[in-house]
């Protein structure tokens, strides 16, 4: 069985925000203006935060890419009252648009808040809509949005080996975050393969999930970066 | 319109085309996801060896750049007064044959040619043009602390141009001022470089320091920071040479390179401690853990070498290299590898114009008049300090030509603009402006069909030359841009790696195949050594009495808008600053004791005032900014620029004056002195939480690691 997952390696994260980028290239995600950004409504699948310690000038800063961690126990799942969130097999965390209603019950529920409600229908002023993604819904106004993984790049990598007559292998499907990210800082594979390289870095002695004490089971691994490491 | 679907492909099919990046001059491998002739997602190239896969933030956006509703499409000719912004368009042949009339109208002397990247074939185009004419030679847009770090290459490492550092393999790397992280040469290429000298090599993690004033994203994401006084940067290099020359940490030939670029001793660590505002035992500690790594690497330059006395500041820093021994040495600094081809553009020796030679003829105040100015890709107006005086210079101007993709500060100042297509739908050769250690060219073919009628800037350059009679358009046989670069490397063809038993267009096509002609492999030119004695120790100065402009600006680039260029794109603007987490806006960086003192809260507009401008810009109050310092983003605060970027945020460029860095004829961009004042409260867009409204017990930010959020918890 597969278990998608994914290991950032906090050590090399530099907070740069190509992967941030890259997540709207890929995943039409729409850009809000700054009024409603403002608002608090800008939605970035991905972000990268930015945490304090200590206090001038022995400041240290560390920079956290956070996303839908893809839980084993998902938070969101059990309150949606029409089933629009839900475990595939593959242990991703899907959304169905053309369930979702809106209640934004999955939001209020996850602990990471890593979940986007569409406020009004994105707007992609011509030619900006001719960079839209083909593969990738463009999710309508009143639907709840978040990380997929990039799902259609795992279908589409699964498709290919099927069509080669192959299994899939370890690095054959990247998410768009993790390929373009120039520090090499995220990795993307199947946990369930203990050859991968997902599995292997999650072995680390610096590997440990968000918020881990809620029992959520994230898909997501986090190596802890610094000196001290 | 729907575009050509390419020959083989199916409607609908997705296919992978190499590219070349052309968002700044560095020209990563790129490769273009095209569908049904639409450009998707840009990706790196992984077997490019500047980026080796990786893209940054302003790469992806090039997408919408490409599909940026704003764009010029067409020529266009001024109708109203100059800077109402009123234009109409007017064809191809129309506007080249204007430009003919004023090329061959106005005597040489009085035209002033105005690039955007010095080394690239586009400049030594431009270059050629104004040699064969026998006018003044073109100006080169850059961040002006590039040419200040180029000078204190060629004076300490006795190279003319910007150093490789061998981040990735080093152990220690001591950066003086140079944000390497953020947008200062290859942003892509260090931040992997980083990576891989913490986690690229299993049992061994090197370390990055960062001393610098502000909290860059480079200095957040040291290992250790040293919050230094701006403008003592050369005094700690100083510092650092004298421990290491004392305690005899260093070897004698390491001792007598250095003593020929700074003969005199150096500083006492007291009295350098004191002036630096660091304690005499934390410099010590850094001399100590430099000598005893085992390849170590000192980086210098970015804001320290924009204070007026960036010259000796980035002599001093990178006049380390030589105590340290580490020229050529694995882990330490090259001398930056190319296949120059522009070399055959232009004749070597070609007098550089700097750009303030340029903005006292803008001003009148000498040289010839100017008559007809060309811009080619470049937004000086906008990037330039505001205390050069070019904008009001330009009004005096009396021909103004600019090519152009957008009506940037610059362009909306033309009186004839001709278009420029986008990176995507061009044929592109470019050398990246700072090599790394193994030379690059990349070359690919346009990924699209263009949108509209602009053309390649060499193109027109060509187009330009040759209608100008045969005195001239001999000096440009070729039919095209791209022609050019086929017989330019040709013509180099037996120096150019993996030529040998192929012919010349087999090598041509296979080059275009992979998105360029590239090796791989590690740097190997080892930089000679000083070429004489360093600048003298100097104080830096400040524009404005610290009485009057009690804070300190220090302007930076950004990984949003960078020098502006990225303002127009909604990604960019709408990307959380990684340290203030501020979308589509300006900003003010202030700490929370100077905030505190003048009553400022988060969000506030502010009215800063320079002895140069006003400007009116948002607060945010930063934990980590140095009191007593203040910083502004780059690239904000356009006339025009298309919707996305038109009248949004400001330009701390127009707080700047006219100071030069002492020994060079570049601004000191970071020398200007501000007051600030409060006008009203406000709100800024932002994604994270503010510094302010996390109490007490609410420091918890959303999502850290368990370990993290115990604080207050129930141990």
């Amino acid at each position: 069985m597969t278990r998608w997952g994914m290991v950032i390696d906090t050590d090399r994260c530099t907070g740069c925000g190509a992967c941030v980028v890259a997540c709207h290239a890929e995943n039409n995600i729409q850009t809000v203006g700054e009024e409603e950004a403002r608002n608090g409504r800008a939605m970035h699948w991905l972000r990268i935060e930015r945490h304090y310690e200590g206090e001038f000038p022995d400041i240290q800063v560390r920079f956290l890419p956070v996303l839908c961690q893809q839980c084993g126990s998902a938070p969101c799942e059990p309150v949606c009252p029409v089933y629009a969130t839900y475990r595939t097999p593959e242990g991703l965390n899907a959304m169905v648009y053309s369930r979702c209603i809106g209640t934004r019950y999955c939001a209020n529920n996850c602990p990471y808040t890593v979940r986007f409600f569409n406020w009004h229908a994105g707007e992609w002023p011509k030619p900006l809509d001719r960079q839209l993604n083909p593969d990738v819904s463009v999710r309508p106004a009143g639907v709840m949005e978040k990380c997929t993984f990039c799902v259609q790049r795992i279908q589409e990598g699964q498709d290919r080996a099927k069509d080669e007559s192959r299994q899939v292998t370890d690095g054959d499907i990247k998410t768009a975050c993790s390929q373009s990210c120039p520090a090499r800082a995220i990795t993307f594979g199947d946990l369930e393969n203990s050859e991968s390289r997902v599995a292997q870095m999650a072995k680390s002695a610096r590997a440990s999930h968000l918020l881990e004490d809620l029992g959520t089971d994230p898909s997501v691994i986090y190596l802890q970066g610094g000196e001290e490491h | 319109m729907q575009p050509a679907v390419r020959p083989g492909v199916l409607a609908g099919e997705s296919v992978w085309y190499p590219s070349v990046c052309t968002q700044c001059p560095e020209g990563c491998g790129i490769q273009v996801r095209i569908v049904d002739g639409n450009a998707k997602k840009i990706e790196g190239n992984p077997t490019h060896s500047t980026n080796q896969g990786g893209v940054c933030a302003l790469g992806h956006s090039a997408l919408q750049e490409l599909y940026n509703p704003d764009r010029i499409l067409d020529p266009q000719k001024r109708i109203g007064n100059r800077g109402d912004g009123e234009f109409e368009a007017l064809s191809w042949e129309r506007a080249q044959s204007e430009v003919a009339v004023l090329m061959k109208s106005v005597s040489p002397e009085n035209m002033a040619f105005i690039g955007s990247e010095e080394p690239g074939l586009v400049g030594g185009l431009l270059r050629r043009l104004s040699d064969s004419l026998g006018a003044p030679s073109p100006v080169f847009l850059e961040p002006p602390e590039y040419r200040v770090e180029r000078r204190a290459s060629a004076l300490s490492l006795g190279i003319e141009s910007i150093p490789y550092f061998d981040v990735a393999r080093s152990d220690y790397v001591l950066s003086i001022g140079s944000p390497l992280l953020d947008r200062w040469h290859n942003p892509v290429h260090y931040t992997h470089a980083v990576a891989e000298m913490r986690r690229g090599r299993p049992g061994r993690r090197g370390k990055l320091t960062q001393v610098e004033a502000r909290m860059s994203l480079t200095s957040a994401n040291a290992d250790e920071w040293l919050p230094i006084v701006p403008g003592t940067e050369g005094i700690f290099a100083r510092a650092i040479a004298g421990i290491l020359l004392s305690q005899d940490l260093v070897k004698d030939l390491g001792r007598r390179q250095y003593e020929r670029l700074f003969p005199a001793p150096p500083p006492s660590l007291g009295g350098a401690a004191e002036e630096c505002g660091l304690l005499p035992e934390r410099i010590e500690k850094i001399a100590h853990e430099i000598a005893a790594a085992e390849h170590r690497v000192v980086v210098a330059g970015g804001s320290a070498a924009g204070h007026t006395n960036g010259l000796f500041n980035t002599v001093a820093g990178l006049g380390l290299n030589l105590l340290l021994e580490n020229l050529g040495e694995p882990g330490g600094v090259f001398a930056p590898a190319t296949f120059d081809l522009g070399r055959h553009l232009s004749p070597s020796g070609s007098v550089q114009t700097p750009m303030a030679d340029l903005a006292a003829r803008v001003r009148g105040e000498s040289g010839e008049p100017i008559e007809l100015l060309l811009v080619v890709e470049a937004d000086p107006l906008h990037e330039l300090p505001a205390g050069w005086g070019l904008a009001s210079g330009f009004s005096d101007i009396a021909n103004i030509v600019v090519l152009s993709s957008f009506f940037d500060d610059t362009t909306y100042q033309a009186d004839l603009v001709l278009p420029l297509n986008t990176g995507l739908e061009r044929f592109n050769a470019i050398e990246p402006a700072s090599p790394t250690g193994i030379p690059v060219l990349g070359i690919a073919e346009s990924v699209v069909e263009p949108l509209g009628s602009g053309q390649h800037p060499g193109d027109v350059l060509l187009a330009v030359a040759q209608s100008m009679g045969e005195d001239i358009s001999a000096a440009f046989p070729w039919s095209s841009f791209e022609g050019l670069v086929r017989s330019l490397i040709n013509e180099d063809l037996g120096n150019l790696p993996g030529s040998r038993n192929i012919d010349a267009s087999s090598y041509y096509r296979d080059a275009l195949a992979r998105g360029g002609i590239f090796e791989t492999g590690d740097p190997s030119l080892t930089p000679p050594g000083p070429s004489g004695e360093g600048p003298s120790r100097e104080q830096a100065r400040f524009d404005g009495e610290e009485a009057l402009f009690p804070f300190l600006l220090i302007p930076f680039a950004s990984i949003k808008a960078g020098h502006g260029r990225g303002a127009n794109r909604p990604w960019l603007q709408e990307l959380p600053d990684p340290m203030s987490t501020i979308m589509w806006s300006s900003w003010v960086e202030i700490s929370p004791s100077d905030a505190s003192e003048i009553g400022v809260a988060d969000g506030d507009w502010l009215r800063l005032q320079s002895p140069n401008g006003l400007l009116e810009v948002q607060a945010v109050i930063d934990p980590a900014v140095r009191p007593g310092l203040v910083g502004i983003p780059l690239g904000n605060g356009h006339q025009d620029y298309g919707r996305y970027a038109r009248g949004r945020g400001s330009n701390p460029m127009n707080l700047v004056g006219n100071l030069l860095v002492d020994g060079t004829n570049e601004p000191a961009w970071a020398s200007t002195r501000v007051r600030i004042e409060r006008i009203r409260p406000g709100e800024l867009a932002r994604f994270g939480k503010s510094y302010e409204q996390r109490g007490e017990g609410e420091n918890i930010p959303v999502g850290w690691a368990p370990h993290e959020t115990d604080q207050g918890g129930e141990q």
